[in-house]
């Protein structure tokens, strides 16, 4: 900690100096005469391709990257969840539920005929040793119709964490990830055939690429 | 039973109490007690009494933010030794009963009305004035959920009632023996979920089972009237825990009993003298029973049905012989051992009708008629309800179970369907720590105390008010055993021999080994505490009840201040003088039917105790101060009065209106409950008040526990949890306070086997696996089962805690 806020006094100075200095560097100047800039936030370019996918929402700002996983047209899941593994540079935010993973409606996640706001919902997630995001967001009720998965399903929040060399490319994977499957069987099944039907199956998610700014 | 009370006021009625004409001539309070005329005329004035201090709740109901809907019903009045009439009221709300809502009225002799309105529930509002569910459906639910094998013993009763929410239940446990650990009680669990609103309106429905399949079972439910859930559900009986105690024996000798002569010339133990009003279940089986009676369990051979019948038709009238039969089991095969009559149609306990069976009759009938006489003559009590209502006892007590039938063991219990009490035989000497007879005349006292408890404080049988319930029967049976070696005679209760501390065991002849329960150091028997400390309420209230009991020890007979004696406590290390016995009894008796609400902590029968204490000797008499010196010993406020001790607390994580807090039985058992999945790195947290030093020792119960450890807590709240959910055991943790190592709290823990997609990594898919379980009948997946039985929003709920426990978001 103390050699972090001395680190941040050094460039505070260094920036007073530059603005005393009535400016007229460079960018490629400054970077040279600060060769350690450091980012104070992030940016995200999606991902190419029509598959499952992380792309940042509209909403993103510099200091909070908000990523919506959307999935391939067509596809009809109940739920999906993943891990996200990610440098110390970055930390993981939360919505106003307290979680790290924001629900944008698609999923209905009380059960069928429901109006209770209150009602306990297969919704969850946290950040595990290592940085290691996860997150699934499930309806629990078979009752309820599966839903097309080429929209925003769920959402998590990227922020800065530990301080990272500016233009540094910030490594995120996905070791594991898996939805729900649009057939998970009757209530009627003989009990061998729901436990064949009911595996989650896995899916690969699309990373863009994630820079410190 | 209640019908000398008045019914719901009427305006007339008010006017006519509020003009006092029914209760002239008023008596003036002062310090000189009234003569027994004075009494005698304030008694008969009870009805109008009892119509002011309704009348006097009404004009308050205002001030106590209740609304224009809002009513009060007696259902209990008597008037005190002092001239006091004490009124409970039911809280009505649209003319339905409050569950759990009560107030007391003290009308003074001189006409001075006072509330005492801590029970009260206030703002009851209600969605719906109607409800969806009729008696008959919210009947059919209950049965539904009962599951009975066998055949009803009666028709359940059902009530409609304002229920408060906070009172749903949904996570029983039990304490096993076995384990010596609090476990999950999956019969008495309810899995519903808590409504949204603060109130609803629901049927109470009260069920007796008393059958070969199911056992003897009074469970009443609580069923939401609007959507049919099962809001509540607890068995009412209300006995010993088995197998807590060892002991020998238990020969009163030679006494007096108070018994019936028929007009052929023969003798039945039925006390003539003692009850005046019909036994009330006997008249709903059409018979008549008018004092108290003692009778023998049997069996109907061609239904396999289980009833009493009375020790009658006996040509002299000398009982007994002062042995005991031998439990009446065979257990080298198992099976119970019956005589049968010379049809062949009834059974009963061997050698229950020999003059040796008898004996234990004589014990049971002796010890409640000297209870009856205690209350009489200490308390001027009128039996159990106060209104002279016969009761009766069960001996040689045969209760269905797994075998069939089966004799009652090593308990005794107040059965409150049937308004009476039930006695075993005992399992010594085929149990070397069985007990000989459950019929010592500290247990005798104590379940019929159990009646007088129901019928005054109600106190709720679960949490701090059930330990302040069976602490209040092991205080007065006590009580009646010092009475009865007294005497039995005359309206004071006697001390017993100085230094004796054999006296103050709970059935200490009973056993081999001393007694169930040690009043002077509770802790004594193992899972008892000797003081309060945060998590006490999770104990099961036979050991809950240390506290009390070690608290109405000190006050009777002082505590030491010598560190190394049994009756030391370091909270109070000075020691103190005690009371004797009559005073400290007068104290609680008071306390329990004038001042505690049905749910009472221990706080609040520190204060009632208090104020009982002050009304009885004067507000800075020496028994005042007494009586906060022996809850001080016990960890309860301070002997000053004044400054608050160390306080070691768990966090409330599960807090009102969550589903884990409200969906909990008994109400709040999971509030500070902290979650984790197994095999995971975790922090487990506390909170420590009033002092500077908020640093703690961890220790946690361990084991070996089935041949597993569950680790170490270390200082810094971190731990390693293990690998196995231990059955789905509340693990028992305690953080002790640094600053003061007197101070302590116990919390618990409980451990998730959670990962449900069996992938040997606990993370957010498994809640995928669960969700894919949820509502089905029959899981194919096992590992999604995380609460119990089914997959439902507990497993939800139980995996989201855990995993938000394990991986905050920082």
């Amino acid at each position: 900690m103390r050699i972090r806020t001395l680190s941040l006094l050094f460039y505070g100075l260094v920036l007073a100096l530059s603005l005393a200095c009535g400016g007229g560097h460079t960018g490629a100047v400054a970077d040279e005469t600060a060769p350690t800039a450091m980012a104070e936030g992030l940016s995200y370019k999606d991902p190419a391709g029509n598959g499952w996918r992380l792309v940042k929402d509209a909403s993103s700002t510099n200091v909070r990257i908000v990523l919506n996983l959307v999935g391939p047209s067509g596809f009809k899941t109940r739920g999906v969840g993943f891990n996200l593994q990610a440098p110390t540079t970055v930390k993981f935010g939360t919505f106003s539920n307290g979680l790290p993973i924001g629900d944008p409606g698609v999923y209905q996640l009380l059960s069928a005929g429901s109006v209770d706001p209150n009602e306990p919902v297969a919704m969850t997630g946290g950040v595990k040793e290592g940085n290691l995001l996860t997150v699934g967001i499930y309806q629990k009720d078979r009752g309820q119709s599966a839903k097309d998965s080429g929209r925003t399903l769920c959402q998590i929040v990227l922020l800065p964490g530990d301080r990272a060399r500016s233009g540094a490319q910030l490594p995120l994977t996905i070791p594991k990830a898996k939805v729900i499957p649009e057939d998970i069987g009757a209530v009627t099944d003989e009990l061998w055939l729901l436990d064949k039907k009911m595996k989650m199956a896995d899916i690969t998610i699309a990373i863009g690429t994630l820079t410190a700014r | 039973m209640h019908a000398t009370l008045p019914r719901p006021v009427s305006a007339l009625v008010l006017a006519l109490a509020a003009g006092m004409g029914p209760m002239t001539p008023c008596f003036a309070a002062g310090p000189n007690p009234l003569t027994s005329t004075q009494i005698a005329t304030l008694s008969s004035q009870l009805p109008a009494r009892t119509l002011l201090a309704t009348a006097r709740l009404l004009q308050v109901r205002d001030q106590l933010g209740l609304g224009s809907q809002a009513g009060f019903t007696p259902h209990q009045a008597f008037t005190t030794t002092e001239g006091r009439t004490v009124v409970r009221l039911h809280q009505t709300h649209q003319g339905l009963r409050v569950w759990a809502g009560e107030a007391i009225a003290h009308v003074e002799p001189d006409g001075q009305v006072k509330t005492l309105t801590q029970g009260v529930k206030t703002g009851v509002t209600l969605a719906s004035d109607t409800p969806v569910l009729n008696p008959d459906q919210a009947r059919a639910i209950a049965l539904r959920s009962l599951a009975a094998r066998g055949p009803m013993g009666e028709a359940p009763k059902v009530e409609l009632v304002v229920f408060p929410t906070q009172f749903t239940g949904g996570l029983a446990t039990r304490f096993d023996p076995k384990r010596g650990a609090e476990i999950f009680d999956r019969e008495m669990s309810t899995w519903a979920k808590a409504p949204a609103d603060a109130f609803v309106l629901a049927y109470e429905v009260k069920t007796l089972l008393a059958n070969k399949q199911d056992g003897h079972k009074e469970i009443t439910f609580i069923i939401d009237a609007n959507t049919g859930a099962v809001l509540r559900k607890r068995n009412a009986l209300q006995g010993d825990s088995p197998a807590q105690g060892t002991g020998t024996s238990f020969y009163k000798g030679a006494v007096s009993l108070s018994t019936a002569k028929a007009t052929d010339g023969s003798y039945a133990l039925k006390a003539m003298d003692r009850g005046t009003l019909p036994q009330p279940y006997v008249a709903a089986q059409g018979e008549t029973q008018i004092g108290m009676a003692t009778y023998y369990g049997y069996v109907d051979m061609v239904s396999g049905m289980m009833g009493f019948l009375p020790y009658q038709g006996h040509a002299s009238n000398a009982w007994g012989n002062g042995t005991l039969i031998p439990p009446a089991w065979d257990f080298v095969n198992g099976g119970i051992l019956l005589d049968y009559s010379a049809d062949d149609l009834s059974g009963w306990l061997q050698g229950a009708l020999t003059p040796t069976g008898e004996t234990t009759a004589v014990d049971a009938h002796y010890g409640l008629s000297t209870t009856w006489d205690f209350y009489q003559n200490v308390f001027h009590r009128n039996g159990i309800d106060n209104l002279g209502t016969s009761t009766f006892a069960i001996v040689h007590t045969i209760e269905p179970g797994a075998f069939g039938a089966e004799p009652l063991f090593d308990n005794a219990m107040w059965a409150p369907w049937y308004f009476g009490m039930q006695f075993g035989d005992g399992s010594y000497p085929a149990y070397a720590g069985g007990l000989k007879s459950v019929t010592e005349i500290d247990i005798t006292g104590h379940e019929l105390t159990h009646g007088v408890t129901e019928y005054s404080a109600s106190l709720i049988y679960d949490g701090l008010s059930g330990g302040l319930n069976e602490g209040t029967s092991d205080m007065l049976g006590k009580m009646v055993q010092a009475y009865s070696e007294g005497g039995p005679k005359g309206s004071v209760i006697p001390n017993f021999p100085a230094g004796d501390l054999t006296k103050w065991e709970i059935g200490h002849l009973s056993g081999v080994n001393g007694g169930l329960r040690y009043m002077y150091k509770p802790s004594l028997d193992g899972p008892s505490s000797d003081v309060w400390y945060d998590g006490l309420e999770l104990l099961d209230v036979h050991f809950s009840s240390g506290p009390p009991n070690r608290f109405f020890y000190f006050l009777c007979e002082g505590a030491s201040a010598n560190a190394s004696s049994v009756t030391y406590s370091p909270y109070l290390p000075g020691g103190m003088a005690g009371l004797g016995n009559d005073k400290a009894a007068r104290i609680w008796y008071k306390t329990l039917t004038e001042h505690l609400a049905s749910d009472a902590d221990f706080n609040a029968a520190r204060a009632a105790s208090i104020t009982a204490a002050g009304e009885l000797y004067g507000a800075n008499s020496a028994e005042v101060s007494a009586v906060m010196k022996a809850w001080a010993a016990v960890n309860v406020g301070t002997a000053s009065g004044t400054g608050e001790p160390v306080r070691v607390t768990f966090p409330v994580v599960n807090g009102p209106g969550s589903f884990l807090d409200t969906n909990a039985y008994p109400s709040g058992i999971l509030a500070k409950v902290q979650l984790f999945p197994v095999k995971t790195n975790v922090f487990v947290r506390c909170n420590v008040a009033n002092t500077t030093n908020t640093k703690v020792t961890w220790s946690m119960k361990t084991g070996p526990m089935d041949g597993y450890m569950a680790g170490t807590i270390n200082p810094d709240g971190s731990w390693t949890t293990p690998s196995f959910p231990f059955y789905e055991d509340l693990l028992t943790i305690t953080a002790t306070s640094q600053a003061d190592p007197k101070q302590f709290a116990k919390g618990r823990l409980l451990l998730i086997p959670a990962d449900a997609d069996t992938d040997n990594e606990t993370d957010a898919l498994d809640m995928g696996s669960v969700a894919m379980s949820w509502g089905l009948p029959n899981t194919p997946n096992p590992a999604a089962q995380m609460a119990g039985y089914g997959i439902s929003d507990w497993d939800l709920v139980f995996l989201g805690e855990a995993l938000a426990n394990a991986f905050p978001v920082k």
